[in-house]
């Protein structure tokens, strides 16, 4: 057997994903790294859906531990990765009477209610009320609301994506156009082009090729 | 090395002689008259089992395996054996008489009358401890073969009966306070920790997710001397484990993992032929992985998987004569994937196989309720029925609060699904009226959608969003057209306040089924000549 290099960094994320593996995920006596884990999460702006789900099962099979704080936290986070199901397999695993009796998960289920059915408008006014401190949540929900916005539209009015985009002064509005190779119209400023859909969104028509070989047994001389 | 020395039962012309009360107390009860097969058929039939079991070939195994079913099954009202009785005859084997009660048990489940008490239930529990400390706890794989259908049978039953067993101890309405204290004295038995750590440590015995992966690589897999993993016993068992966790998983609610387990199989019928022949197994595979992608929204997977089992499962037919208990559960499993199909096609339309869809059609689409969330006139949610068919019987891992003698802990599992999936609906609701407004034209302004669907241009804006994010799986621009194939019927973008819609539309293939006609066209006219020649050739 070969040997292998061991990598010099043990980063917390791998450290973590070895004390999941296999029959250890289960193991109570985890639950308490996975508790400070997701403050980690926070706290470095990075996110590990893996261990939070591990974490969520734990509370499943001894509700007496459950956290309402960590499971918003792990909520919140799950709703940085959208357009990803994450918050809707969170979901299934939470006790419903649990999640009513905490004010933050119910706030994080009305923002997941709100920006799954695209009603950006009113999960910005809703935010502007709640006080989320996850540093680099607004920017990476902004990031899902620009990729459902790019599958959607050719052209938008800049009305439209300003209240889509929630609270950003001017410049970095314009910055964040730039940065998304998006345009201002020349002849309109009034609109925004997003992205060439013409080309590849067209009713397409398609006849059926049929090929030599599949007709090749039947076509002989009789 | 095993015993094999029992003392063999005495000469069948003994048998009329002998006095029924004999017969009582080999099988400890009374013996009901008129049963068709005597006690001491069953008694010497499992001693043959035995021996098959220890002298092999696996085929004859196999062949006791099954008409075990199919002779005990006839005879339902024939109870089985103690094991103590056959004890007596065939000695004192440990592991014969750990897989004899195996089937005792899986006979008792299946068939008695009343329901399974609670003693049955932890003398079950303690059967399969024993028989996996007998796989597992030794440092030399066992030495027996035991056919593929037989280790299925064993997972999916153990699977099962903890299953059973979290909704004895959850449906508290009825439950005896007598059993209720038991419940409470023995936590351990059928605990969620135990059940995975016997599923995990045949997972790891048999390595099975490093075989798997290899065989996806296309390269070979070293065993490094692990005698363990090369034993067919052994790597089926991991197999079936990691299907048994799926199941787990998928009843737990837990859809994230049950998918991540089975990362390592691919989904393909075929590729799943090669490893594993057990019909059944890939059909409960595909319908649970299927499952979760439903529940998870990703509807394009779900219906490719069930597509693909359905018509695996209608080639499949005319072999599926062996086992009529196997066909039973297969039927009932498809039948449910035709249900999850329905569904994922009304909420995702597309284009499936013909042959599927027809049947589809009649029976299945046509019964949902329309819309799917509509209330009934009594104020209930028919939809409800259709998914409390369609999916798996939901269970709580967590521990059962005793005080409150009710069957909520029982129910609340699959409250909790059907709330979140219909919340996730709810999400979905107005996505079909979008959907056939926008198929009536080419270009449509927003303002005229609006109007159509009786709201403002503010509030149709995030539904052609929400169309958009719910639904798009892949991009357009890197569609092919096998993709187009199979893909959303329907498309568009926003330009200013104009929609502009793209209709995808497939001309039907007739080629396949021109060939197939002139093929079965030949084969007719030539046989038809075949028969008359021979009748020529005879009349000379």
């Amino acid at each position: 057997m070969p040997s292998v290099n061991q990598p010099r960094t043990n980063t917390r994320a791998e450290e973590v994903a070895r004390k999941l593996k296999g029959i250890e995920r289960y193991n109570p006596n985890c639950r308490s790294m996975l508790e400070d884990y997701v403050q980690y999460q926070i706290d470095n702006n990075f996110y590990d859906f893996d261990a939070n789900m591990a974490l969520l099962k734990m509370y499943q099979f001894d509700p007496v531990n459950f956290q309402g704080d960590k499971v918003a936290d792990i909520l919140l986070l799950a709703l940085t990765n959208l357009p990803k199901s994450d918050f809707l397999l969170c979901k299934y695993l939470l006790d419903s009477q649990k999640c009513q009796e905490n004010p933050r998960i119910v706030e994080a289920l009305q923002f997941s209610e709100l920006l799954e059915s695209c009603r950006f408008q009113e999960f910005w006014e809703q935010l502007d009320r709640a006080s989320v401190k996850i540093p680099g949540f607004e920017n990476r929900i902004r990031e899902f609301i620009c990729q459902t916005i790019n599958r959607t539209y050719q052209t938008i009015s800049r009305q439209e994506l300003q209240l889509a985009l929630g609270r950003l002064l001017g410049n970095e509005f314009e910055g964040l156009i730039k940065a998304r190779g998006w345009k201002v119209l020349a002849d309109d400023a009034n609109y925004i082009w997003i992205a060439n859909h013409e080309e590849n969104i067209k009713s397409r028509n398609i006849v059926e090729k049929i090929k030599f070989e599949h007709v090749a047994p039947v076509m002989h001389t009789a | 090395m095993m015993d094999l020395e029992y003392p063999p039962y005495g000469g069948g012309s003994a048998q009329s002689t002998s006095n029924q009360q004999d017969f009582d107390h080999y099988y400890g009860g009374s013996y009901g008259g008129g049963a068709s097969i005597s006690r001491r058929e069953i008694i010497e039939h499992f001693a043959d089992f035995r021996r098959a079991i220890h002298e092999g070939p696996v085929s004859l195994v196999q062949h006791y395996y099954n008409s075990n079913y199919e002779t005990m099954i006839q005879n339902y009202n024939t109870d089985w054996p103690s094991a103590e009785a056959l004890k007596e005859h065939v000695g004192d084997d440990q592991l014969f008489l750990t897989l004899y009660k195996e089937m005792y048990f899986r006979h008792i489940y299946a068939s008695k009358p009343g329901g399974v008490s609670l003693e049955e239930r932890q003398e079950s529990y303690m059967n399969y401890i024993d028989l996996f400390n007998l796989v597992l706890a030794k440092d030399h794989p066992l030495k027996i073969e035991l056919p593929d259908q037989w280790l299925w049978d064993i997972i999916e039953e153990f699977i099962y009966q903890f299953q059973s067993f979290c909704n004895f101890r959850t449906k508290l309405a009825k439950r005896s306070d007598d059993d209720i204290e038991q419940l409470k004295r023995n936590m351990k038995i059928w605990n969620v920790h135990a059940v995975l750590n016997v599923m995990h440590s045949l997972v790891d015995k048999s390595r099975i997710v490093e075989q798997l992966e290899a065989v996806k690589k296309g390269v070979p897999f070293h065993s490094g001397g692990d005698s363990f993993c090369q034993t067919n016993l052994y790597k089926m068992f991991g197999y079936f484990s990691l299907i048994g966790l799926l199941k787990l998983h998928t009843l737990t609610s837990d859809y994230y993992m049950a998918l991540k387990t089975i990362e390592c199989i691919d989904l393909d019928v075929t590729k799943q032929n090669d490893v594993c022949q057990v019909f059944h197994c890939i059909v409960a595979t595909n319908y649970h992985a299927g499952f979760c992608y439903t529940m998870m929204r990703n509807y394009e997977d779900a219906i490719r998987v069930f597509v693909d089992t359905l018509i695996y499962v209608q080639r499949s037919k005319p072999i599926m004569v062996a086992q009529t208990f196997q066909n039973d559960a297969v039927n009932k499993t498809a039948d449910q994937m035709m249900t999850l199909l329905a569904i994922c096609l009304t909420l995702n339309p597309m284009r499936i196989d013909e042959t599927i869809y027809l049947h589809l059609k009649e029976k299945f689409i046509d019964k949902l309720p329309k819309p799917l969330l509509s209330v009934g006139a009594d104020g209930k949610l028919p939809f409800r029925d259709n998914f409390a068919y369609a999916c798996p019987k939901f269970i709580s891992p967590a521990p059962t609060i005793f005080e409150q003698r009710n069957d909520s802990q029982w129910a609340e599992p699959f409250n909790r699904q059907i709330e979140v999936f219909t919340e996730e609906l709810q999400e979905q609701a107005y996505i079909p009226d979008v959907r056939s407004y926008l198929k009536l034209y080419t270009t449509m302004s927003i303002d005229k959608l609006a109007t159509f669907m009786e709201k403002t241009p503010q509030e149709v804006k995030p539904l052609l969003l929400t169309f958009k994010h719910k639904l798009s799986g892949t991009d357009t621009a890197n569609k092919t057209e096998e993709d187009f194939q199979s893909s959303a019927d329907i498309d568009f973008y926003v330009d200013k306040n104009i929609i502009y819609i793209a209709d995808t539309k497939i001309t039907r293939r007739y080629s396949d089924y021109l060939v197939k006609q002139i093929l079965k066209y030949e084969e007719l006219t030539r046989s038809l000549s075949e028969g008359l020649n021979i009748r020529h050739a005879g009349n000379k």
